[in-house]
């Protein structure tokens, strides 16, 4: 019998536990004769489960193209003289850009690394969810349910394509639909999904109003308590809300009375690409649907440890903001993360052009890589320990399975090493859960906060009237924005290019087969796409998966004036056949 | 020990794949699990049933295939050349169509992991609760009449109800 270690997934929210086995000795190689994956029933999170990148995560540990030693300007370089380079120029005018891929000690470091090189200060993109982030934080919502709060529930709203982006998540919503008879399920997205397979009732309003949906069932169900919510429910018309989704107004009210009345109702929020519309909006009026029909909200962040991360930095400027003002960076130091892959259309050279320095850790190279003078090796999750926020709130903790590949550093290493010896001591647990901690502004101040987001959002100019409607979409073999995944090979497989899924008549009437290459342009750009047929699309809806730059390159820059975050929304686009298909 | 199937629940699968990814990743990167598109509508792993009278194993004309004892079907490598009978004999479609290196893979239940006590992978990693493994008694009803998932009863005929 080999050796056996416990991991857990990097690759998303959920936080899944596995096993990491080494090999028996053979004389021919068998299945489980080499470093192999297992399965841990015995976790409490997941019960053995994973999903198609959870099963990939062993591809990590020993991928041929891993980053296992620094590179200066393209050049195999020595962490001595990595040293050097970043001490001498770190510093006034420089950012570190945290990725959500940390753990919460090393994004503590970071804070610390930044302080003690007396540099400008750590930000942090998170696009899908730093709205989210924000919103929760304002209510002191830091820790909701847990998996087995999940499974008893009696009525779940769900809001989005949870089971694409977080599969695993699958087995307790359904598991609490079908323990008994009376259970229901709900969905709400713009599209027919996965989801709505299995829903009671699919409420399907126009792209991207999700939040103003959410805020229409609130609204129909609050009466007067909790009372400091009433001047933000004397703003909302349910009618105005039903026109913006283009929904029956009885139907937002059937929907939240059968909410209402449920013994354990759940409202659970998965965001990708601004799938779900602005994804703040739909953060607070989920939760505050949630607690005024006496629920539980779940909010599915993307990455792993997105809101553990982004909660260790505090209430700083965003990352989006940073960019927005780069006149004053002189310099960016990217952890962890793809920033080049991860921006919406044209902002990658407009970024470039005024840095004087940009320099990037990654576990496999990236478009920010390949673009920085300095690209550093990282550990990935499998190869690092430390502290994870878990979605009830709890720190989750995680030991290396192996240690990471030639010189490759953990980002929280990384960090002591530049800084010097002893300077920069590792936080212990009690000063990780108290700075995670929240506490809800004064309720005076939530209300004020929150009308200024509804009124920014209710303002917001309808976009160009073009004939589709772009949905950013999740494959379940990809994270995010794809740069991990992207290399690994089941991904390769079945999602190595990004289509644009159409539906029949529309593909009909653009004279597109499945195959076929389509033009797709938005006022942020123009990208050529695959075309897939899919059956289940309305004919002005198209949709993609939000994995690769090619489809993020078509969503306009936009940053939100309440939230100060990434704003993102489904598109107005032109779809034609390219020339020569 | 009783004989053991994989059997996926309607009611729970929800298409994800990542029953096919974990056969892929624990098979040396070669699924034996595809998909199938339903109507349109429903995305579904095609599980190989072990047939009681395996098409594929009549169809192969190199006898590489062949029905064990223990019910399982196996391709022996060295006798398969690759002519996809079986991929279109199998009335389930669940043979894939692709030939890697000349052999078409097929399921055998996963038994490096069964013989050890583990489950198979497509089951043990199913994220939904869709795919078990369960013994031949509990998939047929006492008569062999009746499909039986939990404490549901799928009839086979229309006409009858347990
Ligand atoms: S759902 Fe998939 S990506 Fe998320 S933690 Fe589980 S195995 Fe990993
Ligand atoms: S893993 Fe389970 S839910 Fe996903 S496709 Fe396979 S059987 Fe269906
Ligand atoms: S039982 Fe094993 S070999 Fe058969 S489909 Fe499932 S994972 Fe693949």
């Amino acid at each position: 019998m080999g050796e056996m270690r416990r991991g857990i997934c990097p690759f998303c929210c959920l936080q899944d536990g596995l096993r990491v086995e080494g090999g028996e000795f053979a004389l021919i190689f068998g299945e489980n004769s080499l470093l192999h994956l297992n399965y841990e029933s015995g976790d409490k999170i997941n019960e053995g489960s994973l999903c198609s990148r959870g099963n990939s995560v062993i591809d990590l540990l020993d991928h041929p193209q891993r980053l296992v030693a620094p590179l200066l300007q393209a050049k195999q370089a020595d962490w001595k003289k990595v040293k050097r380079v970043i001490a001498s120029k770190l510093g006034e005018g420089t950012y570190i850009f945290l990725g959500p891929n940390l753990t919460l000690e090393e994004a503590w470091l970071a804070k610390e690394f930044s302080r003690s090189m007396g540099s400008g200060g750590v930000v942090h993109l998170a696009p899908e969810d730093g709205e989210a982030f924000r919103v929760l934080r304002w209510l002191g919502l830091i820790g909701g349910p847990g998996m087995e709060e999940v499974e008893g529930s009696d009525f779940i709203l769900l809001v989005g394509d949870a089971f694409m982006e977080h599969p695993v998540i699958s087995q307790r919503v359904l598991r609490a639909k079908y323990r008994e008879r009376k259970n229901r399920l709900f969905v709400l997205d713009s599209v027919r999904t996965k989801p709505t397979w299995f829903a009671d009732h699919h409420l399907q309003p126009k792209p991207g109003t999700e939040g103003f949906v959410l805020a229409g069932l609130a609204k129909a169900i609050y009466r007067s308590k909790p009372s400091y919510l009433a001047p933000l429910f004397k703003e909302i018309e349910l009618e105005g809300v039903a026109e913006i989704a283009g929904l029956d107004k009885g139907e937002i009210e059937e929907v939240a009375s059968q909410l209402a009345s449920a013994r354990q109702g759940m409202v659970i929020l998965s965001n990708l690409w601004g799938r779900v519309g602005p994804v703040g909006l739909a953060a607070l009026f989920g939760s505050l649907l949630a607690s005024i029909s006496g629920g539980r909200f779940l909010h599915l962040p993307v990455y792993q440890n997105g809101f553990g991360t982004w909660l260790i930095l505090g209430e700083g400027p965003s990352g989006a903001q940073l960019l927005d003002e780069l006149g004053k960076v002189k310099g960016l130091f990217v952890i962890g993360f793809d920033l080049f892959s991860s921006l919406p259309g044209g902002t990658e050279d407009g970024i470039l052009k005024k840095l004087d320095f940009l320099w990037a850790t990654a576990v496999l190279p990236n478009r920010t890589t390949e673009r920085a003078e300095l690209a550093l090796p990282a550990a990935s999750g499998l190869e690092k320990g430390g502290n994870l926020l878990y979605l009830d709130g709890a720190l989750r903790r995680m030991e290396p399975v192996l240690p990471p590949p030639g010189v490759a550093k953990a980002e929280g290493e990384i960090f002591q090493d530049i800084a010097g010896e002893g300077k920069l001591p590792p936080p212990n647990e009690d000063k990780l859960r108290e700075a995670v901690k929240g506490e809800p502004l004064p309720e005076r101040e939530i209300v004020q906060r929150a009308q200024a987001l509804w009124e920014e959002e209710l303002s917001k100019a309808p976009q160009e009237n073009l004939p589709f409607w772009l949905i950013p979409s999740a494959h379940p073999a990809h994270l995010g924005d794809g740069s991990i995944t992207g290399h690994l090979g089941w991904a390769r497989k079945i999602c190595a290019e990004p289509s644009i899924e159409l539906s029949p008549l529309a593909a009909e009437k653009l004279k597109l087969e499945a195959g076929a290459k389509a033009v797709v342009s938005s006022p942020a750009g123009k990208e050529t796409f695959t075309v897939t047929i899919n059956e289940r699309l309305k004919e002005d809806q198209a949709t993609g998966p939000a994995h690769f730059p090619q489809l993020r390159r078509l969503f306009p820059w936009e940053v939100g004036r309440t939230l100060g975050e990434l704003s993102l929304r489904p598109q107005r686009v032109r779809i034609t056949k390219a020339k020569g298909d | 020990m009783e004989e053991k199937r994989v059997i996926l629940d309607l009611n729970y699968c929800i298409g994800c794949q990542s029953c096919a990814a974990a056969c892929w990743q624990g098979h040396h990167q070669q699924s034996r699990l595809s998909h199938g598109e339903v109507s349109g509508l429903a995305f579904l792993p095609l599980n190989c049933r072990q047939c009681e009278e395996p098409a594929c194993v009549n169809a192969c004309p190199t006898d590489a295939l062949e029905k064990g004892e223990d019910g399982i079907v196996r391709r022996r490598a060295l006798l398969c050349v690759g002519c996809r009978s079986c991929v279109y004999a199998c009335p389930f479609g669940v043979m894939e169509g692709e030939l890697i290196q000349h052999l078409t893979p097929n399921c055998d239940l996963c038994q490096d992991r069964v013989s050890r006590g583990e489950e198979p992978r497509c089951v043990a990693t199913c994220v939904s609760g869709a795919l078990r493994f369960v013994s031949l008694s509990e998939v047929y009803g006492e008569d062999k009449g009746d499909l039986q998932v939990g404490a549901r009863v799928i009839s086979r005929s229309l006409l009858k109800r347990s």
